[in-house]
């Protein structure tokens, strides 16, 4: 049965996007599926169960209910690879280190083809992230996952983009509160409009370089408090 | 008695009752100074080894231990402890040696010393209160008491001078404005600061200077060795004590003199001091080589720069040569500088690099510190700014340089 319903899920998502449908359209009531797709309930259910755990579906019951679309696929890979990580920092089998490397590995090339890629409208959007930037460093948390989020949107590679969303997701809201007592906020601003400057610049070397002195900073500051905090 | 006639009578006593020395001096005299170069230079290892073989005061004694009733200690901060005993003679030598640092400084009747030193056997504390008495002025020991303790007895007592390590004097300047105790800083005229390079260098002075309005002298001695240099009232920086020590600047690995213009070991020979006598000691403190005097005309070589650093704590990066005295005084040029703590470490590809986490109150004075630690040192450097406070503070001799590097554990002498 699993080979048949791995088969249904398969033709189910091309069918998403072969008919372009967006988070929220409806697919139709079970029955409908089974009827469409040509297979039995319980192969239709174990396909659904499929996607849903990849996020890309979801199920709602009562009048008007029936099977959802739920995310593009980039946005079921990218909750995938978030719940992942998630689960593996709590079972400590990951540690923030290795994080903070990865971020490094992958947002530092992300800067440097956001330097090559950006349009007009991409640099308006940064420019007015940068000018949004809160003070506090309490609440700056929402501004700097979107400017991180967009940039790696501008780089133009969706699935380098989707396996980046759990540094939002997971890593950055335990980043944020370890070193806030230490982060000198107006050197983290410096940072990003460092980024956004070289960007604009359209010179991917120093895109990169100040990404890469951003996410170092970061590492650093988070060695330091562990360092005093013994 | 010139030098010559002075170190010749050293050698000669030296020679009679001293037999840590016997064994390394020739018995003929010197006809002059140059002769000195024939003698092998001795090192704080070798002094040591010496008390270590033969507990607890070693053999570099001249006299019989009666004649002795000073005893002082190195603190240990790099290595072993070393004991040093002083007689009544070597000992007025001292004192005579503090005096004139004092006098230097502007010291003298009328004025109210406070020691900010901890008690214990360590001379800066004792050296300083001898010298003090002998200028006539009022000595005021502070040792076993807390800053706050401190700055109340020196607001009581309307102290005119502070004698301290020049970390100490910004850190209790700190302690004076955080607990509205500034008026204990008000009536103090002169710091008298020794123990680290930091009074020399124009930052550290100048904000010392600011922090307590007043000015701010250095002086330089060693516990084994003695108060070889002494303040410049006139342009800044030290002389070298050279009537009483003969000075050499030697490179630390060739043990050859170095040409002037560049940086080189002092090595000094201390012509008071016949108890335990240091002759051709390498004192691992790193000085300019000048030959210009100092404005005034003082006695002695001019070392407007006063101490650099010391030989181990001198670091080779990328093939400069790095002293985290030179980092500090360029992190001092800025305004609202902080604590800071300097890390020496090999990146994954095997480069030595810098990093320095530092507390900045006005956070774009980043970018100008890396530019000018770039520019200075030749360097760039990783920078980590952070907010005031968080470092733990730094106190005496401070320590706050780690070598991570894997090849530094194998430079240690």
């Amino acid at each position: 049965m699993s080979g048949a319903s791995d088969k249904v899920a398969a033709q189910i998502r091309a069918h998403v996007n072969r008919a372009r449908l967006r988070p929220g359209d409806r697919l139709g009531r079970e029955e409908d599926l089974a009827r469409q797709f040509g297979v039995s309930r319980p192969t239709l259910r174990e396909a659904l169960r499929l996607l849903a755990s990849s996020h890309l579906i979801r199920a709602s019951k009562g009048r008007g209910g029936g099977i959802f679309v739920a995310a593009t696929p980039e946005e079921g890979i990218a909750l995938n690879v978030s719940e992942s990580v998630a689960d593996m920092l709590s079972a400590r089998v990951i540690d923030i280190d290795e994080l903070l490397e990865s971020r490094l590995l992958l947002e530092v090339p992300i800067a440097g083809l956001a330097a090559l890629r950006a349009d007009d409208d991409d640099l308006a959007e940064l420019r007015a992230l940068l000018d949004e930037a809160p003070e506090n460093w309490a609440e700056v948390g929402d501004n700097d996952d979107r400017l991180h989020a967009v940039i790696a949107r501008i780089a133009g590679n969706r699935l380098v983009a989707a396996f980046v969303q759990w540094v939002a997701e997971v890593l950055q809201p335990t980043i944020r509160e370890l070193i806030e007592p230490v982060v000198v906020e107006d050197v983290a601003r410096q940072q990003h409009e460092d980024i956004v400057r070289a960007i604009e610049r359209g010179d991917p070397d120093a895109a990169e370089r100040a990404m890469r002195e951003h996410i170092v900073y970061v590492q650093d500051l988070v060695s330091m408090v562990r360092r005093i905090d013994g | 008695m010139d030098r010559v006639e002075r170190l010749n009578a050293l050698l000669t006593a030296v020679a009679q009752g001293n037999a840590f020395q016997r064994e390394r001096l020739p018995a003929t005299r010197l006809a002059d100074l140059d002769g000195l170069a024939g003698l092998p230079l001795t090192h704080k290892d070798d002094l040591l080894a010496d008390q270590a073989a033969n507990p607890p005061f070693g053999t570099n004694l001249t006299y019989e231990l009666e004649r002795y009733t000073h005893l002082h200690q190195t603190s240990g901060t790099s290595g072993a402890t070393l004991r040093v005993l002083d007689t009544p003679d070597d000992w007025e030598w001292w004192t005579e040696g503090l005096a004139r640092v004092l006098r230097a400084a502007g010291v003298g009747p009328g004025d109210r010393v406070v020691l900010a030193y901890s008690f214990g056997p360590y001379i800066p504390f004792w050296a300083t209160y001898a010298g003090v008495r002998a200028v006539g002025a009022m000595v005021i020991p502070l040792g076993g008491m807390d800053s706050v303790q401190r700055l109340h007895t020196m607001r009581d007592y309307a102290a005119t001078a502070l004698a301290c390590t020049p970390s100490y004097a910004l850190h209790l300047a700190q302690v004076a404005h955080r607990n509205g105790l500034t008026d204990a800083v008000g009536s103090v005229e002169r710091v008298v600061c020794t123990g680290e390079p930091g009074a020399s260098l124009p930052a550290v002075r100048d904000r010392i200077e600011s922090e307590w309005g007043a000015r701010c002298f250095d002086h330089a001695g060693l516990t084994e060795v003695g108060p070889f240099a002494y303040p410049c009232d006139a342009a800044g920086g030290l002389h070298l004590a050279e009537d009483e020590f003969i000075c050499e600047l030697l490179d630390p690995h060739e043990g050859k003199p170095v040409a002037p213009g560049s940086a080189g070991e002092l090595v000094v020979t201390a012509l008071g001091r016949v108890g335990f006598p240091v002759i051709r000691y390498a004192t691992g403190d790193v000085v300019d080589h000048r030959t210009d005097p100092c404005p005034a005309g003082h006695v002695g070589r001019w070392l407007p720069r006063g101490i650099l650093g010391r030989t181990d704590d001198m670091v080779v990066i990328r093939g400069m040569n790095v002293f985290p005295s030179a980092i500090e005084q360029i992190l001092r040029e800025s305004q609202g500088v902080g604590e800071f703590r300097i890390t020496f470490y090999t990146d994954p590809r095997a480069m030595d690099e810098i990093k320095i986490e530092v507390e900045l109150a006005q956070p774009l004075e980043a970018r100008t510190i890396q530019a000018r630690m770039r520019q200075r040192l030749g360097l760039r450097v990783r920078l980590v700014p952070v907010r005031p406070g968080i470092l733990p503070e730094q106190l005496g001799k401070a320590r706050r340089v780690e070598d991570l590097r894997p090849r530094a554990a194998a430079q240690e002498r």
